[in-house]
């Protein structure tokens, strides 16, 4: 009878032995929720969307792989550490990914802001080209104050460039400078169609 | 003794069944349900469920949240004691909420975004008929500058939309229509105030064209809303030209330098031959007339012209024109060729009949 209890009681102190050998990888969970936050206070989810919500089904992924392996008799998270390992490494790709984006934007809007202010000074010298006097006042002044509306429209987008709002502040300049692009031509024509006029015989 | 060996036995049966078969035995997790929420989950933030039905895919993520705290929650209790059907309930209903929403944000979206392209297709109809109606229409420096600013706010709107980007949208798109509507009741009360005189333009030209087939006179109508310069010889209209006007074209002439182009019933004074004018030919008029002194001298007297203002002269049909806008100080412009036929046509005292316009005031 002594030898049942004895026998009885190691295999109840083995099989709870067993069970609670693995220890949760609390480590590995710490950095993948970490490198989700670094991406997302980079801005991951505003520049590069779709890998962010990638990013977060993969965490989710894996933390039920935790629970799943919690759940089990014989626990063992070595997959769910690859999991996590897999989510920290796509977390630090995904922050990489948005600087690089944001780098892009950044100097797509620097660029594009040059070329309005190039745009806006041609148009401007086009109207110091126009022919002097009261003639085509009028018409001039109205392109005058488009060209005003869109170098207002940079200093806006520049505003919001500064701020850290990127994708509005692209958006905007991008139609400053088709804006600009379209007053240049229209302004050449007005010009050129004046002075294709008949003057005195 | 039998009966101890019989207990290790099974024990030692009962122990390997545990071992090899535990789920035989012990409750399982929900896996399944599980893994259809976090699907169903993704899909709609596909749908961008997230934007267009927003309570309810909080509501999904609230079930789906709350179904892994009550796994993790059971995964703490003894083996023997685990119970994931409250996991399993929950789960079931994170999948259902997420395709409620997934669908749900599949609809708004829908008839969001044809709401805005309906809306925006109206504000293109506007902008379309504002041009074609009020293009002409002499803006003071605030309206130009709103109208600009409306412009420009309209092609970001439509590249917003190109780019589907909601949140602008949602923000500017009100802010268009209300800034349209404002530039477009203001056009519209400067033409319905432009056409007050309408009756008397209308009595003006009937007058001229009977004057015309009675007395077989050549009498020149000009036409100032449509630009046009009509002739009449006896009764019938002989020719139509093209012309330009006074920068500020609207409105009958009050002072000069206003850059109105008079309006009323007046004759040719002067023929001018290249040399007398700085213009390609002119015929000056009778401005100002009788009637046009008259208005001078009570706009005076009630103040709404200054006290030491000019009244103006030197109101000609002249050539150089053809420019594609108004630019003369109040002249009428004419281009080179048709100037040349017109001065042919024309002989001192032909009468000229300059209306705002013949047609009357378009509907709205």
């Amino acid at each position: 009878m002594k030898i049942t209890n004895k026998l009885f009681g190691a295999l109840i102190i083995g099989m709870v032995g067993i069970t609670s050998c693995a220890d949760v990888p609390q480590t590995e969970i710490d950095a993948a929720t970490a490198a989700i936050e670094t991406a997302k206070v980079a801005g991951a989810e505003v520049y590069v969307t779709e890998q962010y919500n990638a990013l977060n089904d993969s965490m989710a992924v894996a933390m039920a792989s935790l629970e799943e392996q919690k759940s089990k008799f014989f626990k063992k998270y070595t997959k769910t550490v690859e999991k996590l390992n897999k989510v920290t490494t796509m977390a630090n790709e995904v922050s990489a990914n948005t600087e690089a984006t944001k780098e892009a934007v950044k100097a797509e809007i620097l660029a594009s802001m040059e070329e309005v202010q190039t745009l806006v000074a041609q148009g401007r010298q086009l109207i110091t080209e126009a022919p002097k006097g009261k003639e085509g006042t009028t018409a001039l002044e109205a392109i005058k104050t488009e060209l005003d509306v869109v170098e207002a429209s940079i200093t806006e987008s520049n505003t919001m460039f500064q701020n850290g709002e990127l994708k509005p502040s692209l958006a905007k300049v991008k139609v400053a400078k088709e804006k600009a692009s379209t007053i240049n031509t229209e302004l050449t024509e007005v010009i050129s169609k004046y002075k294709a006029a008949p003057r005195r015989k | 003794m039998k009966i101890k060996w019989l207990a290790i036995a099974l024990l030692t049966v009962l122990t390997l069944i545990v071992l090899l078969f535990p789920s035989f035995i012990f409750p399982q997790p929900p896996l399944v349900e599980l893994t259809e929420a976090r699907e169903r989950l993704s899909e709609a933030e596909k749908s961008q469920a997230s934007e267009y039905a927003p309570d309810l895919y909080k509501k999904a993520t609230s079930f789906y949240d709350s179904a892994m705290v009550a796994w993790a929650k059971e995964n703490d209790r003894f083996f023997f004691l685990k119970d994931f059907s409250i996991t399993k309930q929950l789960a079931g209903k994170a999948s259902e909420t997420a395709i409620l929403a997934k669908s749900t944000a599949q609809n708004v979206s829908k008839k969001i975004w044809s709401n805005y392209s309906k809306r925006l297709d109206l504000i293109d109809d506007q902008f379309e008929r504002f041009d074609l109606k009020y293009k002409n229409i002499p803006l003071n420096e605030n309206a130009v500058k709103q109208l600009a600013q409306t412009r420009l706010l309209y092609h970001e709107v439509s590249a917003a939309y190109e780019n589907e980007n909601a949140a602008y949208l949602k923000e500017n798109l009100s802010t268009l229509e209300n800034n349209l509507t404002q530039l477009i009741s203001q056009a519209e009360t400067t033409m319905a105030d432009f056409f007050k005189d309408y009756p008397l333009w209308k009595q003006w030209a009937a007058a001229g064209i009977e004057r015309s087939r009675k007395s077989n006179e050549t009498v020149f109508i000009i036409d100032k809303m449509e630009r046009l310069c009509y002739v009449y010889a006896k009764g019938k209209l002989t020719h139509t030209f093209n012309m330009e006007l006074g920068a500020n074209w609207m409105g009958d002439k009050m002072l000069s330098g206003d850059k109105t182009t008079p309006e009323g019933v007046y004759k040719v004074v002067k023929k001018k031959g290249n040399g007398q004018t700085k213009y390609y030919k002119a015929l000056l008029l009778n401005y100002p007339n009788a009637d046009d002194q008259k208005r001078f001298k009570e706009n005076k007297a009630k103040g709404i012209i200054p006290k030491n203002a000019s009244i103006g002269n030197l109101i000609e049909i002249h050539g150089d024109g053809g420019k594609g806008l108004d630019w003369t100080d109040g002249c009428v412009a004419l281009n080179n060729n048709d100037m040349d036929k017109l001065f042919a046509l024309a002989s001192e005292n032909t009468q000229v009949i300059i209306v705002g316009a013949l047609k009357p005031l378009p509907a709205k």
